[in-house]
């Protein structure tokens, strides 16, 4: 299978002032196309900060970075911006809906950013949506939604631009247990259906629900599960 | 993006939207309307005039070492025979005056402003005639009564019909209506600047041989320095009164250098009889910006208000740029999830941009208005001599709100720059 996120060496560090902070350093695995990879580790391993890393959200100091075949160690903000809206998805804990938009518009912002025509766009969000089950809700404004419905208007977000991976940040964080059953269920669906989905979560037992769980502590991969799936392809 | 996008981006930030917009209009309208009056005070209506126009002066004023001032009226003799120096150029001997007009058939009288001047005045200031033509020449020297009335005047008189051919009392005299002009408007008055340069263009307009031998009295200055007896009228034009103005146009530069020979060896002959004691530079021929500059049509304090104006438009961006810079901090966090749905930098600013663009067009649009409240405020406080430079013209008030543009897109590169570069954008959960 081929990898769709290739990660050699990664090494990430803050410099504040004269102290520097490592937050990874030499993070090296591969996620396959259609894995649903988790990575788990105590508040303050590096998940989040590797997260955003893959989604090209910030720059790293070593190693090198592939996604969809594309090395993005050297790619300008244009093009990587232009790789984040084409092949990645986010989820996060907070949802990160814009409050001033209603549901339909929020959905369809992805879109709105690639250029596309806004009709096409209407009608890509509206589709998304309906998978969704918030056909009814389009027009509503986020705060008027419950916790687990914000999440999935975040999730149709995340799918508008069909991605070929989706990265979600604790997307069960804010949700009560019943809720994060559904949200998980909703990812395993996704997932069964083709699309990459790389999570970041601190609760073992949402990990579990993984293909694959990648543990993190200090900035290091300390456990791989299970272990014959870490080759890159 | 989507204009409904960059609506609700701005209703989000509601109040400073509006700060954005009043700040905008208020420094637009300020600026607006002292740079209007200052556009039109400072404009020269003569810069277009393809041949070659001169106001005359003679320097035949007071030796006294003390006084710098350099007459800008002639006297009766003096402009009088510099007319038999034109030659082939045009000449327009003028001078301002007020009559009791009243139409035959009518009781009522109205006192209008009046200019008595030689006919070529009418194209040396480019008038334009609704009805019939100018005196000629030969009219003006036999002093024949006939008049030319401003469409004001013939709306009062003859309600605007076309009058030529009828006859009209003025001062109690018969003149015989033979033009009629169409709206003819100087700002400055540049032909007549002494008394107020801001003044409206005449209601009627006489010739200056049939004004004189009609004593029509001058209404401007009357001015002299010679211990000189007087007893009328009549003794005005034998003495060195100073009180017409002779403007002169060339077609070529021939023309103008044998006009400057010929006035040259007038004031020499002059001399000789004992006038032109200051000795220095006894006449000049002034170009209309010269004598605009000579008589300061644009005072120091127009300067100064427009200073104050523009220090306040600037002030006012500065508060637009601490604005926005406010605004964007709290918007850092919707703004990175622009960033993490695909968005670059450029687009990011872009959008920012944009959103600045439809609130500094709401306050043009404001600022424009406030610009028009301004200048009709300034007419009433001013008066009617005012009414002419505190007029609706579109050309300042564009080229203020394209300053005013021009002024809050470099207010916003700063917080926008910093804004779209900041790490802080990033999202963290």
């Amino acid at each position: 299978m081929q990898s769709i996120i290739k990660v050699n060496a990664l090494s990430k560090y803050y410099d504040v002032g004269s102290i520097r902070t490592q937050v990874f350093k030499s993070l090296s695995f591969c996620v396959n196309e259609g894995e649903f990879v988790s990575i788990v580790g105590p508040s303050g391993a590096g998940k989040t900060t590797l997260l955003n890393t893959i989604g090209l959200l910030e720059r790293f100091q070593s190693g090198s970075l592939a996604l969809a075949g594309h090395d993005v160690s050297k790619l300008s903000d244009t093009k990587l911006s232009a790789m984040r809206n084409r092949y990645l998805g986010f989820i996060f804990q907070d949802f990160n809906l814009l409050p001033e938009l209603d549901v339909l518009s929020n959905v369809m912002l992805p879109l709105e950013i690639a250029g596309v025509k806004t009709q096409d766009a209407k009608d890509r969000a509206l589709y998304q949506l309906q998978r969704m089950g918030l056909q009814g809700r389009v027009h509503h404004k986020p705060y008027l939604l419950s916790g687990g419905q914000q999440q999935r208007v975040a999730i149709a977000r995340a799918l508008v631009c069909e991605p070929k991976m989706i990265l979600a940040d604790e997307p069960t964080g804010n949700l009560n247990s019943q809720m994060a059953f559904e949200i998980m269920q909703l990812l395993q669906e996704i997932n069964r259906q083709g699309t990459t989905i790389l999570m970041v979560t601190h609760d073992e037992n949402l990990s579990n629900l993984a293909s694959r769980k990648i543990s993190l502590s200090d900035g290091k991969i300390v456990e791989v599960q299970p272990q014959e799936l870490a080759s890159c392809g | 993006m989507r204009l409904s996008t960059l609506v609700c981006n701005l209703k989000s930030q509601s109040l400073v939207s509006v700060l954005v917009v009043l700040l905008i209009a208020t420094g637009l309208g300020a600026f607006g309307t002292t740079y209007s009056v200052y556009h039109i005070m400072s404009s020269n209506p003569m810069s277009d005039v393809q041949h070659d126009t001169r106001y005359v002066t003679i320097d035949d004023w007071s030796p006294d070492k003390d006084l710098q001032w350099t007459p800008p009226l002639l006297s009766y003799q003096d402009g009088t025979a510099l007319l038999q120096f034109l030659g082939a150029s045009k000449g327009a001997l003028t001078y301002d005056s007020k009559l009791v007009a009243q139409h035959p058939n009518s009781s009522y009288v109205y006192e209008l402003t009046t200019r008595a001047t030689t006919p070529d005045f009418f194209s040396i200031f480019h008038t334009q005639f609704k009805y019939g033509a100018p005196w000629s020449f030969e009219e003006d020297v036999n002093r024949t009564a006939v008049v030319v009335l401003s469409s004001h005047a013939n709306k009062v008189l003859f309600d605007s019909s076309d009058s030529v051919g009828q006859l009209v009392y003025l001062d109690g005299k018969v003149y015989t209506v033979v033009g009629v002009l169409t709206e003819f408007e100087m700002t400055p008055k540049v032909y007549d600047l002494h008394v107020d340069p801001y003044a409206a263009t005449e209601d009627l307009y006489i010739p200056f041989h049939t004004a004189i031998e009609h004593d029509v009295l001058p209404h401007g200055r009357l001015l002299g320095w010679r211990d000189e007896p007087m007893s009328g009228f009549r003794d005005v034009l034998t003495t060195s009164m100073i009180w017409l103005q002779l403007w002169v146009q060339f077609d070529s530069k021939q023309d103008m250098e044998a006009f400057n020979t010929a006035l040259a060896g007038y004031t020499e002959q002059q001399s000789l009889k004992g006038r032109m004691l200051r000795g220095h530079k006894q006449f000049e021929l002034l170009s209309s910006a010269q004598w605009l500059e000579r008589n300061q049509v644009v005072n120091g304090d127009s300067k100064l208000l427009l200073m104050l104006a523009i220090v306040f438009l600037v002030i006012c961006l500065v508060c637009v740029s601490a604005l926005l810079f406010a605004s964007y901090a709290t918007r850092r966090r919707a703004l990175s999830v622009y960033r993490a749905l695909g968005a670059s930098k450029r687009y990011v600013s872009s959008m920012l941009f944009a959103e600045l663009t439809l609130l500094a067009l709401g306050g043009c649009v404001l600022g424009m208005l406030l610009t028009a409240l301004g200048l009709s405020y300034m007419e009433k406080l001013y008066g009617s001599s005012y009414q002419q430079v505190a007029s609706l013209d579109l050309t300042p008030i564009v080229i203020a709100a394209v300053c005013c543009l021009f002024g809050v897109i470099l207010a916003s590169v700063l917080p926008i720059s910093q804004c779209c570069h900041s790490k802080s954008i990033y999202i963290r959960r």
